[in-house]
C-alpha cells in the first residue's frame, strides 16, 4: 500500500464525520427555528374519560357526569340563561398544596371557555383545594346555545388544571361528547364540599 | 450654493405633493342606539343611556350622587374567554365625565356581578356605571357614548407576543339621557 493511499482513508473518514456534524447542526437549527415557544413549553396532557380517575403531578380528578341545561338551581336560588350551561360534577383533590381551579377550561374545537366563578354557585371553580382532601362539586360553563352542534362538540375536552400557567406541567383532560347531551329542564348543583366518606 | 438649491428643490417637491396641506380631520362614524358595531374581536350594541339612583349588583347611589348607566350587549368574538373587551364603552357628559375615564364599575346585568371575562360567542348584557353629583345632569341632557375596541397586536414590539393596546374609539352615539325604568 502506497503512502498516498494510507493518507486517503483518514481524510475520507474526517470528511464523513464533518459532513455528519454539519447535517446534524442544520437539522437542529431547523427544528429549533420551526418550533414555536408555545410548542416547546406546552403542558403534558393526561387523558381520561367521564367516570375515570385521572392523576396528574398536582391533582387527582374524577368527572362523574356532564349535563346541559338552561337553568341551574342552588339551595339559595339559581340562574337561568338564554344560552346554555354545561355542568360537570367532579371530585378534585390536590396532591401538593392549595390550588385554585378557576382556570379549568372547556375546549370545543378551537374555542376555549372558562368556568363561571359566580359566588352564588359555590362551584369548584370558586374553591381552593387542600392537599389530599377531595372536594366534590360542580364546574359550570355558560356557553352559546348552539355549542352542542358546534364543530368539535363530539370531541370536547374538559381540562382541569391547577393554575393559569401550566407550561411544562401535567393537566387532566377529560373527553366529552357534547352532541350526546340532551338539555335538561333544570340541573340542581350542590355547593362544593368535602364528601362525607372523606371527612 | 448648490445645497441651498437642493433644499429649495426638496421643499418645492414636498409642497407640490401636498405635504404642507392641512391634514383632513375625520370624525368618528356615528351610529344609533341599538345599532351594532362589529370589530375585530368584539361586537357591541349600546342599548340605553340613563340616569339612575340604583343599579342591580352595585346598590344605591350615595347621598348627593346619582349614576349614569349605559347598557350594552357585548360579544367576545375571539376564540378564547377573556376580559380584554369589557372596557369598551366610554362616555362624554359635558364636563362631568371625560371619555378617558373608564366606568366606575361594570356589572353583568344577568348575574348582578362584576364580569371577570366574556365567554367567546356569548352575548353579555353589561351595565357601565359612572357616579356623578346628583345635580350635574338631568334627563334629556345630551350624552356622547363612545364604542371602543382593544385591538390585538401580533408580535408586540415590547412584549414580543400577542398583546392588546388601550381602548381605541370606533363609533359614537349622540343621544339624550333617559330615565331608568
Amino acid at each position: 500500500m502506497s503512502a498516498a493511499r494510507r493518507r486517503a482513508a483518514p481524510d475520507r473518514h474526517r470528511r464523513i464525520v464533518g459532513a455528519a456534524i454539519t447535517v446534524a447542526l442544520l437539522a437542529a437549527t431547523a427544528l429549533l427555528t420551526a418550533a414555536r415557544p408555545d410548542d416547546l413549553t406546552r403542558s403534558f396532557e393526561v387523558d381520561g374519560a367521564v367516570g375515570e380517575t385521572v392523576t396528574t403531578r398536582e391533582l387527582v380528578v374524577t368527572v362523574d357526569e356532564v349535563r346541559a341545561t338552561r337553568s341551574v338551581r342552588t339551595a339559595d336560588g339559581g340562574f337561568d340563561t338564554d344560552a346554555l350551561f354545561i355542568v360537570a360534577d367532579a371530585t378534585v383533590a390536590s396532591r401538593i398544596g392549595p390550588r385554585l381551579l378557576s382556570s379549568t377550561r372547556l375546549l370545543v374545537g378551537d374555542t376555549v371557555y372558562l368556568p363561571s366563578t359566580l359566588a352564588a354557585l359555590r362551584s369548584l371553580a370558586d374553591q381552593t383545594t387542600i392537599a389530599d382532601v377531595p372536594l366534590r362539586g360542580a364546574l359550570v360553563w355558560e356557553v352559546p346555545a348552539d355549542v352542542l352542534a358546534a364543530d368539535g362538540a363530539d370531541d370536547a375536552r374538559i381540562v382541569v388544571q391547577q393554575s393559569a400557567d401550566v407550561r411544562l406541567d401535567t393537566v387532566a383532560v377529560i373527553g366529552v361528547d357534547l352532541t350526546a347531551l340532551e338539555p335538561e329542564r333544570t340541573v340542581r348543583i350542590e355547593p362544593a364540599a368535602v364528601p362525607e366518606a372523606a371527612s | 450654493m448648490w445645497p441651498v438649491a437642493a433644499l429649495a428643490l426638496a421643499i418645492g417637491g414636498i409642497a407640490a405633493l401636498g405635504g404642507f396641506a392641512d391634514a383632513p380631520v375625520q370624525s368618528l362614524p356615528r351610529i344609533a342606539l341599538g345599532e351594532v358595531y362589529e370589530g375585530g374581536e368584539v361586537i357591541t350594541s349600546v342599548e340605553s343611556a340613563t340616569l339612575a339612583d340604583e343599579v342591580d349588583g352595585f346598590g344605591p347611589a350615595a347621598e348627593g350622587e346619582t349614576f349614569v348607566v349605559v347598557e350594552a350587549i357585548v360579544t367576545n368574538t375571539a376564540d378564547e374567554a377573556a376580559g380584554t373587551q369589557i372596557d369598551t364603552v366610554r362616555v362624554r357628559l359635558g364636563d362631568e365625565i371625560d371619555p378617558d375615564a373608564p366606568a366606575d364599575v361594570t356589572v353583568d346585568t344577568g348575574t348582578g356581578e362584576l364580569p371577570g371575562f366574556l365567554q367567546p360567542g356569548l352575548p353579555t348584557r353589561l351595565a357601565y356605571v359612572w357616579r356623578i353629583d346628583s345635580d350635574a345632569a338631568r334627563t334629556g341632557d345630551e350624552i356622547v357614548v363612545g364604542v371602543f375596541e382593544n385591538e390585538r397586536v401580533e408580535n408586540d414590539p415590547l412584549w414580543g407576543d400577542t398583546a392588546y393596546g388601550g381602548p381605541v374609539p370606533k363609533r359614537r352615539i349622540i343621544t339624550e339621557l333617559g330615565a331608568r325604568a
